[in-house]
């Protein structure tokens, strides 16, 4: 069987919603940040899915940029982590209930 | 040839862009070289006169217009205005900032060096003419705020408004890049002005693929200007966040934001406007009210004009809903208006807060017999208060006014009688703070001292003109607000 678009496109696809639901549901915050990793690799595959079925580069582009963003992001997200974690000595996200609606 | 190629990319028209650049760095510099937790002053210093350069070229360069490095950014009338605004509002939260950050205890010079690169970020937002830009504009600006947000890191609430922030911000992010993916790969670019050609040639047979685009691009967007049902984050960081900033993201973050929402469903997206119209319209709705009657019930007037801010983005929508000139025009208008009340009014909660050490504190109570006690100060606030509220002689009646009429004569009568009846639900909270200044008894056992710095007293004072004088001229404004938007359509 050949692998065509289509294939990409739904496995991208039923990997962001795997990190979809992993955000939504897992309390502890490192499992929720790697949910969000998936989310941003299956954008990325599906770009690269996308920029070799066009033929046209700036898809391929876009993920190096997509990649570095990832990276910073998840730099300051742990320095949030340890500062809580020093603060509250968990990080399990159900116990952050000091703001409240 | 690489003479043409240079010349081609038009480097020139981001020189304000270029410069702001040059004050990181140079404010990086000021920060190593100062002696040891001795760096904010001159660190301010140098962000000030920076700020101040920035403004000059953008001045400097406002009749230099079109597009630059292949139209990846656009540089016209709509950055111009949002070039000068953004960076207003960053000097002047820069500029009260010295003595209350001495009192957060964040005193250092990251605190300013982020606002900086905050700045930098929004820029990328409103001059930017391709998702790829946008997106790095848009990441640029929230990993910036993400750490202001957490700055007083020995308090447990900002500890976790930054984490709830960042949380949902990365979340947002997912669904954005995700979006970008499938708008290109159904049109085959991430470029605006190439998707408006095919939306345009194509839009009869829309592929799936492509509306799922651009339903996630919209998610995004409506989590970065806090719309319901995506605002949870937004109360929390404000809270959670030193005032100075939460002060700082209700206005330019959320300015950034909208103008880059304008730009893209405008000019990307604009002839999907009728698919998308009953979408905006219940987000619209929804945004006004559910963010009203949240506000109803809080007691600390931080979070009080937290909640407030999520409905005043929904004031904004339905300008947004008109997809005519004369909307947006209101929405630039609005969002200038909406800074310099705002931005007033934070500085009066931070004169006021008893103790910030304290992980809730801003309660109403704070205000008791204020009137009596500081009438000055009370004046002030009631100014702000009432033109929050939209009552006239003040700017905000006109900011209402002006989106309300737009969306009646774009036949919007019934968006535009809710958003009415949002305003009078919202005289409720204000007035409240109101009640408490004027018709309250003092309690002086209770009374904490005012904290007061020379700076906010004349930013201030500044607010306070400003909303008087566009409450009884507003038409200068509403002009340049016009003419920004012109060339947008």
């Amino acid at each position: 069987m050949e692998l065509t678009l289509n294939h990409y496109l739904i496995l991208s696809a039923i990997i962001f919603a795997i990190g979809v639901t992993g955000v939504l549901t897992r309390r502890n915050v490192l499992i929720i940040l790697m949910s969000v990793e998936l989310m941003l690799n299956s954008a990325n595959m599906t770009l690269i899915a996308f920029s070799h079925y066009l033929q046209n580069i700036d898809g391929m582009v876009f993920v190096f940029f997509t990649m570095t963003v990832a990276a910073a992001e998840v730099g300051i997200g742990l320095a949030i982590v340890v500062t809580m974690f020093r603060n509250k000595g968990t990080i399990d996200v159900g116990n952050f209930n000091l703001l409240k609606g | 040839m690489f003479d043409n190629l240079i010349a081609g990319m038009h480097v020139g028209r981001i020189l304000p862009e270029i410069v702001l650049v040059g004050v990181v760095l140079l404010a990086i510099l000021t920060d190593v070289i100062s002696p040891r937790g001795k760096s904010t002053g001159p660190v301010r210093l140098v962000s000030l006169a920076g700020l101040i350069g920035v403004l000059v070229a953008t001045i400097l360069k406002k009749d230099d217009f079109g597009q630059a490095f292949g139209g990846m950014v656009m540089i016209d009338g709509f950055t111009f205005f949002f070039r000068v605004v953004l960076t207003f509002i960053t000097f002047i939260i820069i500029y009260v900032s010295e003595k209350y950050i001495g009192l957060a205890k964040i005193r250092i010079a990251e605190y300013y060096l982020m606002l900086l690169l905050a700045l930098f970020g929004m820029m990328l937002m409103v001059m930017a003419n391709d998702l790829l830009i946008l997106f790095l504009g848009i990441e640029t600006m929230s990993i910036c705020l993400y750490t202001l947000v957490g700055m007083s890191r020995h308090k447990a609430s900002s500890n976790e408004g930054a984490l709830k922030y960042f949380l949902l911000g990365a979340f947002t992010t997912g669904f954005f890049v995700y979006g970008i993916a499938l708008i290109y790969g159904s049109t085959g670019s991430t470029n605006l002005t190439d998707i408006m050609v095919y939306f345009r040639t194509v839009n009869t047979a829309m592929p799936v693929i492509a509306w799922a685009g651009v339903g996630l691009i919209l998610i995004a967007f409506a989590f970065k200007t806090s719309l319901v049902p995506f605002h949870w984050w937004s109360p929390d960081a404000y809270e959670g966040a030193p005032t100075t900033i939460t002060a700082f993201m209700s206005t330019a973050p959320k300015a950034a934001a909208f103008a880059a929402f304008i730009r893209v469903f405008y000019v990307g997206f604009g002839d999907l406007s009728s698919g998308l119209e009953p979408v905006l319209w219940w987000i619209a709705v929804l945004t006004m009210t559910v963010g009203n009657l949240i506000a109803l019930r809080q007691d600390s007037v931080k979070r009080m004009l937290a909640f407030s801010s999520i409905t005043h983005a929904g004031y904004l929508v339905v300008a947004l809903l008109t997809w005519e000139q004369m909307g947006a025009s209101a929405i630039l208008f609005y969002l200038v208006v909406y800074a310099i009340m705002n931005i007033g009014a934070f500085l009066v909660a931070i004169a006021v807060n008893r103790d910030e050490s304290d992980e809730k504190g801003y309660s109403y109570e704070d205000y008791r017999g204020l009137g009596f006690r500081k009438p000055i100060l009370a004046f002030a606030m009631m100014i702000f208060m009432l033109s929050l509220t939209g009552i006239p002689p003040t700017a905000g009646f006109f900011g209402k006014y002006y989106i309300f009429s737009a969306a009646v004569k774009s036949g919007f009568v019934g968006l535009a009688v809710i958003g009415v009846l949002n305003s009078a639900v919202s005289v409720y909270y204000y007035l409240r703070v109101i009640i408490m200044m004027y018709l309250k008894e003092r309690d002086e056992e209770k009374e904490a001292p005012i904290f007061w710095a020379g700076e906010m007293v004349s930013i201030m004072f500044i607010c306070v003109v400003l909303v008087i004088v566009i409450g009884i001229k507003p038409d200068w404004l509403l002009s340049i607000a016009q003419a920004s938007v012109s060339g947008l359509m």
